[in-house]
């Protein structure tokens, strides 16, 4: 353990943490950030880029920069893409990135009802605020890094995807059957790939294409926008009917339904966070743990996917927040704590800087301006994604000869895009076709969804687990705690409901 | 009869002139290399793995110095993941000969992948040319330094089996690590499973359950430096010039598994190689190789890969071609060394 820092040394860092506010709004390195944040937007909103290629892209430019300027310019770009992201999650039911799978499920129907201002307003909101946790976690956790991040080890990380994957109950509505079965699915392609404790291959059907597994993305982007417009094709409508008035001061009514959901929020953000320290993942499993969360914890678990504001809340919130709880493991260990701080790893190698110990101690005042152009980077990227794109709430009305197949192009470029390979594409409009038939038939497709994402995460960390400690992995302290809590989720509400019958059957 | 010859003379000088230019022009250009071909061309850089990755910063670093030194030629780099890597390679073996496509692959596994013949496996690296190796990179041994393991006599000692992170199950650097400790005659046990190098690295660190794992060099750097972990062996010819005080894996293997360990050793030499198709015509072959060792000299280049960290150690094509066919004749030998490996999993 750490020894308690002398006050002198707090003061000290405490000064150098306000430093880091004054470099950062310097002409220049403030300059890189707007440029990042519009970077980083464009990229977002794009659905097939993300924030690995905005970053890959960037990272040879910041060559000639000073080092405030480079950070500053990939911190704007890794804290805006998020956001951008978002916006086709709600507007056409297409993740933006892989960061926001989740947001489809309540952001688009809030679009359907004419409220894609009001949902906007709550990403903007979520995101902003999320990334503020996100860096504030970082610069709480400077001192103590080392231990926080060896303090998750697969059984924690196993027991957080349970905890996600209760969820599917909350998210299967009024069959629960469907949902289980969905869900199960889910899990089962999911596996498809090599199996990664004994290298033996699954469900591949000798095509070298599954060796890798089904890519998550290109299946969200088939199971909700390419089904969504085949939905509105056979129907003939739009994405906002005719009928539908769009609600004025919905940007400001997402701002105060963020503080309506305040605990959500600060716990979703938390979890974010949490799941970012955590090596290899990011906001593309955060959002949906934090989705799953807001569902297990809510009153009325059925209106998910409906299109409530919690539902855009939470996984928007969770995946700003994790890119400082990213940043952690990048800084204390040289280990990218998610996909976008791999390209930030080599950003910090072409500026001499090598993460760990030293870097705490000789570069501190980097790390505080990295912190600080979270928290900024956040802000502003709201502020201007907001201004620059809660227009494109307008394309929704157009009538879908012409939506539906520009949707169906740009998401199957999408699909494309993310790792330019062909297979992914046929995924998405194999997905897209089941997507379609799953909706008709009335059967949920976020059960689906979770059991993608998390189904083989699960499965790798209890093999692990397993192997390093045994089932005795369960009674670690924090997988307790995580383990508590899935029995409260999972068996909460029964008990409850059984309480208020004896109550009411004894009154 | 005096003018017949005369005549006959000058034809034949004639022809000896022309031969001679002619000649002489052609090895100038196979020299030089036909590099006019690719004059307003377009050449696809393909990387079998998504952006961001190793392969994948070194092809993107190396695609501008290409374009410098082929002049108006295009390089576009074009990322085909999948498979572990093998349907880019694939794609390169079946691409059109033309010199247009060239790939960057990892070379040693696709030497295991070939001669263990993995599904999937539809190429035949003795038939494609080599460009260049890129770099060199130790494979470390690395345990926690909180533990009591100070060199591979110490794993002996310990009178149980030395349990080892490894990642990447069925891949070749997979069968390679595995292969390494059994050169160094350790009784390991393997926890297998960890999706990359980083979270089995931080298992050591963690140091429960977990004695070791193997990797390469570039993805521990920072904790080598931080003195979370300890190396204990590194796979190369000669010390790394950061590691002078660690033994390579030749220096501390039984003399029974020398043999072993220098096939080892000389594998993972090829482990970052650029080649093209079969097939290509031999100038084109020359053109792009006089190219890639004018980058490889390049004072921009270098500073880029002193800048990065991602250091280049530089083989030419033509010796490449020869490592490559070295490599899978000595593996080849090795086959049962290799199933037995698959086998224990």
């Amino acid at each position: 353990m750490p020894c308690p820092p002398s006050l002198q040394e707090v003061v000290s860092v405490l000064s150098q943490a306000f430093h880091g506010i004054g470099a950062l709004f310097a002409l220049q390195p403030f300059f890189y950030m707007l440029l990042g944040i519009v970077v980083g937007l464009a990229f977002g909103v794009a659905p097939g880029l993300g924030g690995i290629t905005a970053m890959a892209i960037l990272v040879p430019l910041t060559y000639k920069l000073d080092q405030t300027s480079a950070f500053a310019l990939l911190i704007g770009a890794a804290s805006a893409v998020a956001f951008g992201g978002s916006v086709s999650a709600i507007l056409i039911n297409t993740p933006g990135t892989n960061q926001n799978v989740a947001t489809c499920l309540d952001g688009y129907p809030m679009t359907r009802r004419g409220e894609g201002r009001r949902a906007i307003g709550i990403s903007a909101t979520a995101s902003a605020l999320g990334g503020v946790i996100g860096a504030v976690v970082l610069l709480a956790l400077i001192p103590v890094m080392h231990s926080i991040v060896l303090a998750f080890a697969p059984p924690e990380y196993f027991m957080l995807c349970l905890l996600g994957l209760t969820a599917i109950a909350g998210v299967s509505g009024k069959n629960m059957l469907k949902g289980l079965v969905m869900g199960g699915l889910g899990m089962l392609l999911s596996f498809v790939g090599y199996d990664p404790v004994t290298g033996t291959l699954r469900y591949t059907f000798n095509l070298l294409y599954l060796y890798d597994g089904i890519d998550i993305v290109a299946a969200v982007i088939g199971l909700f926008a390419v089904a969504e417009m085949i939905s509105l094709m056979v129907e003939g409508q739009t994405i906002v009917s005719k009928n539908v008035v769009e609600k004025p001061g919905g940007l400001l009514e997402g701002v105060k339904d963020v503080f309506r959901h305040w605990w959500l929020f600060v716990r979703s953000s938390i979890i974010g966070t949490v799941i970012g320290i955590i090596p290899g993942v990011g906001g593309g499993t955060a959002n949906v743990v934090a989705y799953s969360h807001a569902v297990q914890t809510s009153r009325h678990p059925e209106r998910f996917g409906t299109g409530i504001p919690e539902g855009v809340i939470a996984p928007e919130s969770a995946n700003n927040a994790s890119f400082g709880g990213a940043l952690v493991p990048t800084v204390a260990f040289g280990i990218p704590g998610s996909e976008m701080c791999v390209v930030l790893l080599g950003a910090f190698m072409l500026h001499g800087l090598v993460p760990g110990p030293e870097m705490l101690k000789e570069h501190v005042d980097l790390v505080f301006q990295m912190a600080w152009g979270v928290v900024f980077a956040n802000i502003i990227a709201s502020l201007i994604g907001v201004a620059l794109m809660s227009w494109l709430v307008k394309m929704c009305s157009v009538r879908v000869s012409l939506l539906a197949p520009s949707v169906i192009a740009i998401a199957l470029l999408g699909a494309y895009a993310t790792a330019g390979s062909v297979g992914d594409v046929v995924v998405a409009l194999i997905f897209g076709v089941f997507g379609y038939w799953m909706k008709k038939l009335d059967y949920p497709r976020a059960p689906l969804m979770i059991g993608l994402v998390l189904g083989n995460l699960a499965e790798v960390n209890f093999h692990l687990s397993m192997q390093i400690y045994g089932p005795g992995f369960l009674f670690r302290p924090i997988s307790l705690v995580i383990l508590v809590a899935i029995l409260v989720f999972a068996f909460g509400p029964y008990v409850q409901r059984m309480a208020g019958a004896r109550r009411r059957a004894s009154a | 009869m005096l003018q017949k010859t005369l005549k006959r003379t000058v034809l034949a000088a004639i022809t000896l002139v022309v031969l001679v230019s002619l000649v002489g022009a052609g090895a100038l250009a196979a020299a030089e290399g036909d590099l006019t071909f690719f004059k307003g061309k377009v050449i696809k850089f393909i990387v079998p793995y998504s952006v961001g990755g190793g392969f994948d910063s070194y092809a993107r670093a190396i695609a501008p110095y290409l374009e410098k030194y082929i002049p108006g030629v295009t390089v576009v780099v074009q990322n085909v993941p999948g498979g572990g890597g093998m349907i880019g390679i694939n794609s390169l073996y079946a691409a059109e000969p033309d010199g247009l496509t060239i790939g960057i692959a990892h070379g040693a596994g696709a030497v295991i992948n070939q001669v263990l013949n993995t599904p999937g496996t539809n190429f035949k690296l003795q038939e494609m040319r080599w460009l260049a190796r890129v770099t060199t990179e130790p494979l470390l041994t690395v345990v926690s330094t909180k533990s009591a393991f100070k060199s591979v006599k110490d794993f002996e000692t310990a009178g149980r089996p030395i349990v080892f992170a490894q990642t990447g199950v069925g891949s070749g650097d997979y069968y390679g690590s595995l292969l390494l400790l059994k050169a160094l005659g350790i009784d390991y046990k393997v926890v297998a499973g960890f999706p990359g190098s980083r979270e089995a690295n931080l298992a050591v660190v963690r140091g429960e359950g977990v004695d070791g794992t193997s990797v390469f060099y570039g993805s521990v750097i920072s904790l080598i430096e931080s003195g979370d972990l300890r190396p204990l062996v590194q796979l190369a010819f000669t010390r790394h010039k950061d590691l002078p005080n660690v033994p390579t894996a030749l220096e501390v293997v039984p003399q029974q598994n020398r043999e072993l360990a220098r096939a080892l050793t000389s594998l993972f030499e090829i482990k970052y190689i650029i080649g093209l198709p079969p097939k290509v015509p031999t100038e084109r072959v020359a053109a792009l190789r006089s190219a890639f060792d004018k980058v490889f000299a390049d004072p921009e280049f270098i500073d880029w890969s002193v800048k990065m960290k991602c250091p280049v150690n530089y083989m030419n094509g033509a010796q490449l071609d020869q490592a490559v066919k070295g490599n899978l004749e000595s593996f080849t030998k090795l086959q049962g060394e290799l199933k037995a490996i698959t086998q224990k999993g």
